[in-house]
């Protein structure tokens, strides 16, 4: 066993195969403690960033340089209202107001941005209004009057109930000529494009902006207004490990749960497959003859029928007709690759398992008289080990280009991540108006590669290692 | 003698190999959904199909193909059908299917005619270099790049491949209707025509190349190495014979014949191979039109278009068969 430890760590590629698959077996446990979003695809796991933001490591290149974050802060008045009577603080996070009859009084809280402007603007805070008909409070950020909250509901103004806490909620997403007096003031040509400027508009740049709530009083008495600190947040343009996609979901938590999904499909089907091909291979290696004939002439048939527009025929086909069994995606395609992938390895064992049969020691066995089984099981079988291993390990970058091609021509899985759509997703995405999302399209490409490759040098040191036979030639 | 009973042996062979496909055809596109309780003829009609009179469709192409029939007698009736390449009419392109193939079938050819002849030179010279350099540096990073190129996933790089090429730097024509047509929307014609088409195929051409000669080279180093160490190598360098010419004329006119054997079975599947690039590079061939078939649920188009490329595939692997002993003298005396 020493031996044979040495050996492995002697080879080169062997170390590189258990570096680049211990890498993506241990992200592929630990995604559930790596991010919180378990199915991107999921609406509700969306627009956790701005579409297509990039890397927040990316924002060390030149042309990201400026990107902004995802913000989320609790904006504080400026210094100078402590003073006056007018303004108080009541608790932590609530101001008190209080406007003379007639007059107006003006909250700022200056907002201090680092960035180029952000993918939308949300300003929330909560309102308790005096018990009168006669108010009337506006919100504005720089010089754009945003919002306008009354008791009376005429358009653009948002109705509120007075003498009571009322949630407002403002964001440049639902803006409309119905609830933004700014909105409504543009042409009418303007308007629809209205949620999507005015982030540019209202943060262009760094600098220090005011948010503004203007509070009037329209009355014949004094009146007070309680309201909460505004809070103000906004979807960035630079997000987590790898960005975001066109949805706005995170790429890493993508990429994490598509390498969870991909090895655990491809080490299923490949221990399928080696099943299937250990089976007819020793049957048709070990007992010869018309068995012999008639399994090869089987594996023959599907070795020589072309794969991928069998692949896409059998899916298409359970499709129509599975949709009335309910068969499980995934399920349908795990079995479906397994059951077509199994001729190459099948014949590799019953090579091996023919000439196994005319060695020497078998020989002696069958003549100290023991049974075609025990023969079978102690002295053939334990010899296949190392082809076993290296065959699994052989077929595990095959299931992975078959399933992954499915799901990239959208004949596979679409309702959850795996390397093969999230490649079909980016690159339908790639065009020449929104550039190239490499944060999008190169993870799971290169992820396919080199765990291929990693099994492919892990199957082949294990060849090397594990048959006794020196099969390598030496 | 030993000739005739390997060409008989090999012919018999393929045959049987047409008629288990003929059968596997039968298994999946009749008994399958009969086995499921859908008359077939419901199968052929898309459900996107907007057109005639869906119960009125069925029944006539129940009628047409005898889909009511008992399997025993269908079988027949569709063994025949394929045979003679009646392979029906496809309800979403709504024409025969045969039509739709042969129309498509030139079209695959041209893009991997080339790219196979082009991989095959390319893995031999690599080859050559592999097995004169063996163990060194060069020879490492070969093989490595065979081995790399084999695992990339066409339809991510041919992605990527475009967008370099085509859209960013603007090398190539990306858009095959733009680049056969003038200005106006005319076909070219003549030596335009021509042009313009090989340019917009040269960068599918050459990525099919880059991303197939692997296995090829692959195979040609490794019995190229073996042969070097071989009896009769020896033997000829104990004649005084240089290194070179041992190389190039007596090695590489054995190691050869595991290439030609595989480049034979690649051409088999040639219109299998191309389903990806095909779809990324927007190129309407036989490898299109299947996944357009799978995406419409056109059974029709995917039965006829797999039978085709089946097809296809058992007759070039009897030609390979058939010219075999030209290639490999040897096989006459097995």
């Amino acid at each position: 066993m020493n031996k044979l430890l040495r050996d492995l760590m002697s080879r080169k590629t062997f170390i590189f195969s258990v570096v680049v698959i211990g890498f993506f077996a241990v992200l592929a446990v630990a995604a559930p403690f790596l991010t919180p979003y378990n199915n991107p695809y999921r609406v509700g796991q969306q627009f956790v960033a701005a579409p297509y933001a990039v890397p927040a490591w990316a924002t060390v290149f030149p042309q990201y340089k400026n990107l902004p974050p995802d913000v989320r802060i609790t904006l504080t008045p400026s210094l100078a209202y402590e003073s006056s009577g007018e303004v108080s603080q009541l608790n932590s996070s609530t101001l008190k107001v209080t406007v003379p009859p007639g007059d107006t009084v003006n909250v700022t809280f200056p907002l201090r941005w680092n960035w180029s402007s952000p993918y939308d603007v949300r300003l929330s805070f909560t309102l308790v209004t005096p018990n009168t008909q006669y108010f009337q409070v506006n919100l504005f950020v720089r010089d754009f009057y945003l919002m306008s909250l009354s008791p009376l509901p005429i358009p653009p103004e948002v109705t509120v109930v007075p003498g009571k806490p009322n949630p407002v909620i403002f964001s440049t997403e639902l803006v409309n000529p119905g609830n933004s007096p700014y909105v409504a003031s543009l042409p009418v040509q303007d308007q629809s494009l209205a949620s999507l400027e005015l982030p540019k508009m209202l943060l262009p740049k760094p600098g220090t902006y005011n948010v503004t709530l203007s509070f009037v009083n329209t009355g014949k008495t004094t009146e007070m207004f309680l309201v909460t600190l505004p809070g103000y947040s906004s979807l960035g343009y630079a997000y987590g490990r790898l960005g975001t996609d066109d949805n706005g979901a995170s790429v890493f938590s993508e990429f994490v749960y598509g390498a969870r999904f991909d090895l655990y499909l491809s080490l299923v089907a490949s221990a399928i497959i080696i099943g299937i091909g250990l089976i007819i291979g020793l049957l048709a290696g070990y007992v010869g003859g018309f068995t012999d004939l008639t399994l090869n002439a089987f594996t023959d048939f599907f070795l020589l029928i072309p794969g991928l527009p069998l692949l896409i025929v059998l899916i298409s086909i359970f499709d129509i007709t599975g949709t009335i069994v309910n068969v499980n995606k995934a399920v349908l395609i795990l079995l479906i690759i397994s059951l077509l992938s199994w001729p190459g390895t099948a014949k590799i064992i019953r090579g091996q398992t023919l000439t196994l049969r005319n060695r020497t020691f078998v020989e002696a066995a069958r003549a100290l008289g023991e049974s075609r089984m025990r023969i079978l099981f102690k002295h053939i079988v334990p010899n296949l080990m190392g082809i076993l291993f290296a065959q699994l390990a052989y077929d595990v970058p095959g299931v992975i280009l078959a399933e992954s091609g499915l799901d990239f021509l959208g004949l596979g899985i679409t309702e959850f991540p795996t390397w093969g759509n999230m490649l079909g997703y980016a690159t339908n995405n790639v065009s020449f108006v929104n550039g190239f999302a490499w944060w999008w399209v190169l993870p799971p490409g290169l992820g396919i590669v080199f765990i291929s490759v990693a099994f492919y040098y892990f199957g082949t040191a294990m060849l090397d290692v594990l048959s006794p036979y020196k099969l390598r030639g030496e | 003698m030993g000739l005739i009973r390997y060409l008989m042996r090999r012919i018999v062979e393929r045959l049987a190999l047409l008629f288990a496909i003929l059968v596997f055809n039968f298994f999946i596109f009749q008994v399958l959904p009969t086995i499921y309780g859908i008359n077939p003829a419901q199968l052929y009609v898309p459900l996107t199909y907007k057109g005639l009179p869906r119960s009125e469709l069925v029944q006539a192409l129940d009628r047409q193909f005898g889909l009511n029939l008992p399997l025993d007698e269908r079988f027949f009736i569709y063994i025949k059908s394929l045979l003679t390449l009646h392979l029906g009419i496809s309800m979403s392109y709504e024409q025969p299917v045969i039509t739709l193939i042969a129309q498509r079938l030139p079209v695959t050819a041209l893009l991997v005619i080339p790219s196979l002849i082009l991989s095959s030179i390319l893995a031999i010279v690599f080859g050559l270099y592999s097995i004169s350099r063996q163990g060194k540096i060069g020879d490492s990073v070969i093989s490595f790049t065979a081995i790399m190129t084999y695992f990339i996933p066409a339809f991510w790089l041919g992605e990527i491949v475009l967008y370099f090429f085509g859209f960013y730097l603007r090398i190539f024509p990306t858009n095959l209707g733009e680049a056969i047509t003038t200005y106006n929307g005319h076909l070219l014609t003549g030596f335009a025509y021509w042009a313009n088409l090989m340019k917009f195929l040269t960068l599918p051409i050459l990525f099919i190349t880059i991303i197939s000669y692997g296995v090829r080279n692959i195979l040609f180093r490794n019995n190229g190495i073996e042969l070097m160490g071989s009896n009769f190598v020896n033997y000829l360098r104990a004649r005084g014979i240089s290194e070179r010419k041992i190389l190039y004329k007596h090695v590489t006119r054995n190691a050869v014949i595991p290439v030609v054997t595989r480049v034979g079975i690649d051409l088999a599947f040639l219109f299998a191979g191309v389903v990806f690039i095909e779809d990324i590079f927007n190129i309407p061939g036989l490898g299109r039109l299947l996944v357009r078939g799978a995406e419409n649920l056109d059974v029709p188009l995917l039965g006829g278009d797999f039978y085709v490329i089946s097809l296809f595939a058992v007759i070039i692997l009897l030609a390979l068969d058939l010219i075999y002993p030209l290639i490999d003298p040897r096989v006459k005396y097995e």
